[in-house]
């Protein structure tokens, strides 16, 4: 990809398309586990703004561009660049043999409340720390030994960058337990229980008995050199350790349960499928066996085809409750016909005599109470005070309404009067983090109000 | 008036199934029956006589929802025909190439075999899809050389097609509701209104992605189905001819 962007026109010369490509998956990782992975417009945003660095130019929609094409390579979408490969020379045969080795790095899946997260797989991993096919186990039990000497040995530059790669290990682990089971809940005999499957749960559960005490023991000593440092840079070092070992700590625990459950998977899957014929499965290539054919024959024929292939298609379609209300609108609809050209009422220009329903004063009083957020984001709470000390007491219920109009337009910020009076700083954007709001006349969550850049990231 | 609990049970779960839009991660009791219908095979065997008396079949149950084929002269099932009902496709050039569209949609999606095999969500836009289509179409249309049929029935499904334009410019320049690629367009917000493919919109580019449950509806049976048709159309030639 990095090869070829030249291809693409001069305007992509500047990108270091690998470098993109190497932040997207380690953005991925970060926050697979817990999460269960990012939704791809975050993973766009975030490459985006990357790129925007790299390339300080106002190109926003270049950097979109960029960023949705790194997106989509990763995830294998791109059809001309087959897939994310790698060359390597084959030298087993007589003559060395070039052969491409296809990786999967990134793929979406859909979860049971129906989002859609991007996840890293285990190839994405091992590739982040540099390493390709190294025993997790064995890797991870190495690094967390130098780690422990780092710490006592009082490197914690080092450590804490091993800490980091300890911790793409863990999930790497989490990764490669959950794949298991998933083929095990589709197909049992895909799987060797007794051998392999038995094998890697035994070793990953000493695996992680062992983890655990070492975080332990780690956490205890820096824990006791935190009181005798007062270097700040140091002791910010040593709080960033703290916090990735309590990462790490978190994401074995959950493997952990993870464990303890497979084993009951597992025998409810052979309890399952054993009565159950093995699924006779005529998988047809949607595009050469039915697009193709059914473009071929005549029109008519082709409308039986794509008829029962909708409705096997969409499945179950309840039927419409009938109301009284909707009855008699439809009865009273015209017949609409496909294709038909939809007659639009005339628009008619409203904005012209607009109506001020706030006066100026009011407009001045609601901006300075804004003021600042850009530079640092505040609570609306702290907004409200802030207006109730600024406002005069006849203007302040409109204020206030204005300040609360503010915080949730910010909460998705689209053109509009809002934007044009500017009564937030440019690009603002609010948050609820889930803090409840706790004031005499307003309800709902306490809102952050911060600059776009700011809050683009809270959850 | 009594009511059997687990014949209860097992209609509620047949009837969490049939809402296309929900799925388990959404709903306690569907969860939990959804569960207990993976694990208890007596409550399995119940749940699946209910949904054949309903003219239903299950095509997949896993932790996302439990999945259903509607026998097209049952009482759950979706037809062209119903769409039609709703939305109003007057002519028979509508219904085909609304027909096309829909698996030209799946086509782009899943093109190979293995892409139904595994869990997948590539993203499409109605440009998009309006290309793929054509480029199969023309093809298609080269390498037939159909004498002039003047009956459009007998015409074939790809030369109908090309004869459209992508784009029908509209006068005063607005969005145009005619030609292939607003066709498209409505396709996808049938199956977004069906919970199978989801719409995402950037700017003022609408993008489409297909649920998990479109690829399970296609490899469990819509492809096979296709499939099916089209041989039995195969055979009747090879016999009439």
């Amino acid at each position: 990809m990095e090869f070829n962007k030249g291809r693409r026109g001069e305007s992509w010369l500047p990108y270091d398309l690998r470098s993109l490509q190497l932040a997207a998956i380690e953005y991925v990782v970060n926050r697979q586990g817990f999460e269960g992975g990012v939704a791809r417009p975050l993973a766009e945003e975030e490459i985006s703004q990357l790129a925007a660095r790299m390339v300080p130019t106002d190109h926003r929609e270049m950097h979109r561009t960029v960023a949705a094409l790194v997106m989509s390579w990763l995830l294998n979408e791109e059809e001309s660049d087959a897939g994310f490969s790698y060359a390597y020379s084959d030298t087993a045969q007589s003559r060395p043999v070039t052969r491409s080795y296809a990786v999967e790095l990134l793929r979406e899946r859909e979860m049971a409340d129906s989002s859609l997260l991007v996840k890293a797989t285990a190839g994405a991993i091992n590739l982040l720390i540099g390493a390709l096919d190294i025993d997790v186990a064995d890797a991870q039990k190495a690094e967390e030994r130098m780690l422990d000497e780092y710490i006592s040995a009082g490197r914690f530059g080092d450590a804490a960058q091993l800490a980091r790669r300890a911790r793409y290990r863990s999930i790497q682990y989490a990764e490669t337990i959950q794949a298991m089971l998933e083929i095990a809940q589709h197909d049992l005999t895909r799987v060797d229980w007794a051998g392999d499957v038995m094998e890697e749960i035994s070793s990953a559960q000493a695996h992680i008995s062992g983890r655990l005490e070492d975080e332990g023991r780690m956490r205890y000593r820096l824990d006791e050199m935190r009181s005798e440092i007062d270097e700040p840079e140091r002791l910010r070092t040593v709080i960033e350790l703290v916090d990735l070992i309590d990462d790490c700590h978190r994401r074995h625990t959950l493997l952990h349960s993870k464990l303890m459950k497979s084993a009951d998977v597992f025998l409810a899957e052979q309890v399952r499928q054993r009565f159950q014929p093995p699924p006779s499965l005529v998988i047809v290539s949607m595009n050469r066996e039915v697009l193709h054919p059914v473009l071929r024959i005549s029109s008519s024929q082709a409308l039986k085809v794509a008829s029962s292939f909708l409705t096997s298609l969409i499945g179950p379609h309840p039927p419409e409750i009938l109301h009284l209300s909707h009855l008699v609108n439809d009865l009273l609809q015209p017949r609409r016909e496909f294709g038909e050209e939809e007659r639009e009422a005339p628009i008619l220009d409203l904005t012209q005599e607009e109506r001020v329903r706030f006066s100026p004063a009011t407009l001045a009083r609601t901006r300075s109470t804004f003021v600042g957020v850009d530079q640092r984001p505040e609570r609306l709470s702290v907004l409200f005070a802030r207006a109730r000390a600024l406002a005069s007491s006849e203007e302040k219920a409109e204020v206030l309404e204005l300040v609360r109009l503010g915080a949730l337009w910010a909460f998705a910020p689209d053109p509009g009067p809002m934007s044009r009076d500017g009564l937030l700083p440019g690009r603002a954007l609010s948050v609820d983090d889930g803090t409840p709001l706790d004031d005499p006349d307003f309800g709902g969550s306490d809102l952050l109000v911060g600059s776009f850049e700011e809050l683009a990231h809270v959850d | 008036m009594s009511t059997n609990p687990d014949v209860e049970s097992a209609a509620q779960l047949v009837a969490f199934g049939v809402q296309s839009r929900l799925l388990a991660g959404q709903d306690e009791d569907y969860r939990s029956l959804l569960s207990r219908y993976r694990t208890d095979l007596d409550f399995r065997q119940l749940v699946d006589s209910i949904a054949t008396g309903l003219g239903l079949r299950v095509t997949a149950a896993n932790e996302l929802g439990l999945f259903f084929w509607a026998d097209p002269y049952g009482p759950f099932a979706y037809t062209l025909a119903s769409w039609r009902r709703e939305r109003g496709a007057g002519t028979f050039e509508d219904r085909i190439l609304h027909g096309l569209a829909i698996v030209a949609i799946a086509a782009y999606f899943y093109p190979q075999a293995s892409d139904l095999e595994t869990e997948r969500h590539r993203q499409a836009t109605a440009a998009q899809v309006e290309q793929f289509l054509r480029a199969a179409c023309t093809e298609i249309a080269k390498e037939s050389d159909d004498p002039e049929i003047e009956r459009e029935e007998w015409e074939q499904a790809a030369s109908l097609y090309l004869r459209q334009k992508e784009v029908a410019a509209t006068s005063d320049g607005r969005r145009p509701q005619k030609g292939t690629q607003s066709v498209i367009s409505r396709a996808f917000d049938l199956l977004v209104e069906q919970g199978l493919v989801r719409k995402r919109e950037e700017g003022n580019l609408v993008v489409y992605q297909p649920n998990e449950r479109m690829r399970l509806q296609i490899a469990g049976v819509a492809a096979h189905e296709a499939y099916q048709a089209l041989a039995l159309i195969r055979r009747g030639q090879e016999v009439g001819a």
